[in-house]
């Protein structure tokens, strides 16, 4: 009896009467009746994933379908898992905490049906073929029909091979685009990518060894922030660059280590093209730049999901390249700080000038006056300035001297009236939350800034649960 | 006709999702889709006037109003709602409320 929490039996109810009353009209359009239970199987799913209600279906208890098998070996990986397990199957709903399988000190014994399984986080599965793995993410397990499972590479990330050496040290699986069905938008981008299955190697251990779990993987598309989009994500950027996955993944490799190595090595001679150019002072600096911060970004992706052994090395790139390019600045820099000290003590500040607030900047494009115009009186410098002002005033790039200087005019400038601004930001961002109740009202009163609402059949959403109410009155003051 | 306000609920928002993978994959029209969601109006209306009877009570500040179109929108900031079971906090939310007194349910 669901007395301290109707939602769940609300919803179901729902949705019962939902499908009964389309079911006549499913008829008339001439569909199936597997459509209709496509249908209410996808919408339980959804409301099941969506943790609105948590014990949505923990009403209902029969028989366990499933052999799924949790060995007790990994009795502390449940106990720390906080979500519980729920496993649907058709109808009949059995769920089981991670208490409870905890202090049974039992593996809970499922077969598989042709039902989705929402697996969270935390917990290991074993399948009939004695393979384990542990779930880092919550993902959602279906079968599909007619072909054989294959793990997806990004199970890497979602699943720990345990418990079989041999397993474990092999490379990751072969790429089957088709077996990975992924909801969220992110998946739909890289399914695209990984329809290029010859990028990574696989070996023929996994191959055996995963066609015997005759289940795919699907991400569950509850997740924000899980290291799963981000593993894919090293797969969205490798499109472009054939190499690099090689590099970010976890080379946990024994069986194919040729493999790996012909692809490290071709990324390591693009790292070593990062070494190579200079890119300050060569003339294709600016292009090879360019590439390498393409490639530096990527590798910085790949870096962040991903745990690789040849991260130090990544991580030493970044921070070579941008050192060089300092080192040039800051020659410039040196050299430039000494002719404005000189003319600082004669600068004047004007009332209007423009928005630069670099003094870098503007001894930049000094210095490149200096060497075109030669010996020039200081004079007639500021003159030329002030005229080179006025056409780019607004271009702060490449903004005059700083004899000029409104460094401090612009200081001022900026909070001028600035105070008189109302913030943007209000309007888009206020109405947007993810509390929100949607209902009808009885009655708005207002007194004065005192508001009272009577407010009836709403639904309330606070952080992802739901919550109904019949009646709701609430005071207000504005 | 009964309101299509509870649409964006959660279970409205997974139902429409469902019915959009149906569409995509080509297995219902978009016009059975519409149909399946008038049905869920009803159901969704009838259920919460008929099976639902618990009451709420709530206090906050109120941050912003907005009416129009018959349609009250607040904002309200650290809101408390008081069940007998349960008392929730939240820092933020959102009122969308129809005119209850014009429904042909």
């Amino acid at each position: 009896m669901a007395c301290f929490n109707p939602v769940p039996k609300l919803y179901r109810s729902v949705i019962e009467d939902v499908i009964e009353g389309v079911r006549n009209l499913f008829a008339e359009e001439g569909i199936e009746e597997q459509v209709l239970k496509d249908l209410k199987q996808l919408w339980e799913t959804k409301v099941l994933q969506s943790k609105a209600t948590e014990d949505f279906f923990r009403n209902s208890i029969q028989s366990p379908l499933f052999t799924l098998q949790l060995p007790h070996s990994l009795h502390q990986t449940l106990q720390s898992a906080t979500a519980s397990l729920v496993i649907p199957a058709g109808r009949t709903l059995p769920s089981f905490t991670t208490a409870e399988l905890g202090t049974s000190n039992s593996s809970a014994n499922f077969t598989f049906p042709g039902y989705p399984i929402h697996v969270p986080a935390g917990v290991t599965l074993q399948t009939v073929s004695g393979h384990l793995y542990k779930v880092n993410v919550p993902i959602m397990v279906t079968q599909t029909s007619g072909r054989a499972g294959i793990l997806q590479h990004p199970i890497q990330q979602v699943f720990q091979q345990l418990g079989q050496p041999s397993v474990v040290q092999t490379s990751v699986p072969q790429l089957n685009p088709c077996c990975l069905q992924a909801t969220t938008e992110k998946s739909q981008r890289i399914e695209t990518v990984l329809q290029q299955p010859t990028v990574l190697p696989s070996g023929p251990v996994d191959r055996k060894h995963l066609e015997n779990a005759t289940s795919d993987i699907l991400v569950s598309p509850g997740n924000e922030h899980k290291i799963v989009p981000e593993a894919l994500l090293c797969h969205q950027e490798s499109s472009q660059y054939v190499s690099l996955p090689g590099v970010v993944f976890s080379p946990q490799v024994s069986q194919t280590n040729s493999n790996v190595e012909s692809v490290l090595s071709g990324s390591a001679s693009m790292t070593q093209n990062l070494h190579d150019e200079s890119l300050s002072t060569s003339p294709h600096g600016a292009l090879h730049q360019h590439v390498t911060d393409t490639q530096l970004h990527i590798l910085k992706n790949g870096m962040y999901g991903c745990e690789s052994v040849k991260q130090p090395r990544n991580i030493e790139e970044p921070s070579n390249i941008p050192v060089s390019e300092k080192d040039s600045n800051s020659q410039v820099d040196l050299s430039i700080r000494v002719t404005d000290d000189d003319t600082g003590e004669i600068i004047q500040v004007d009332g209007t000038g423009d928005t630069s607030s670099n003094e870098e900047i503007g001894s930049a494009r000094d210095v490149d006056e200096n060497e075109f115009l030669g010996v020039i009186d200081a004079g007639d410098l500021k003159v030329l300035e002030e005229e080179a002002d006025s056409i780019s005033n607004e271009d702060s790039a490449t903004n005059s001297s700083d004899k000029e200087d409104p460094q401090v005019d612009i200081v001022e400038e900026d909070p001028l009236n600035s105070g008189d601004d109302v913030s943007e930001q209000d309007v888009p961002d206020l109405f947007d939350t993810d509390n929100v109740i949607v209902c009808q009202y009885d009655k708005i009163h207002r007194s004065k800034n005192k508001w009272k609402f009577y407010l009836k059949d709403g639904v309330m959403c606070f952080g992802g649960r739901d919550y109904v109410f019949a009646k709701a009155i609430g005071d207000a003051e504005w | 006709m009964a309101y299509q306000l509870y649409r964006n609920t959660t279970l409205g928002n997974s139902l429409q999702e469902s019915l959009d993978e149906l569409i995509q994959s080509q297995q219902i029209t978009p016009q059975l889709a519409l149909q399946v969601l008038l049905q869920f109006d009803k159901a969704i209306n009838c259920a919460l006037a008929q099976r639902v009877r618990n009451r709420v009570n709530f206090r906050g500040s109120l941050n912003t109003y907005r009416f129009c179109d018959n349609v009250w929108t607040f904002v309200l900031n650290d809101v408390e709602f008081r069940e007998v079971t349960e008392l929730t906090k939240v820092d933020k939310v959102k009122i969308v409320a129809c005119d209850g007194k014009n429904t042909t349910e």
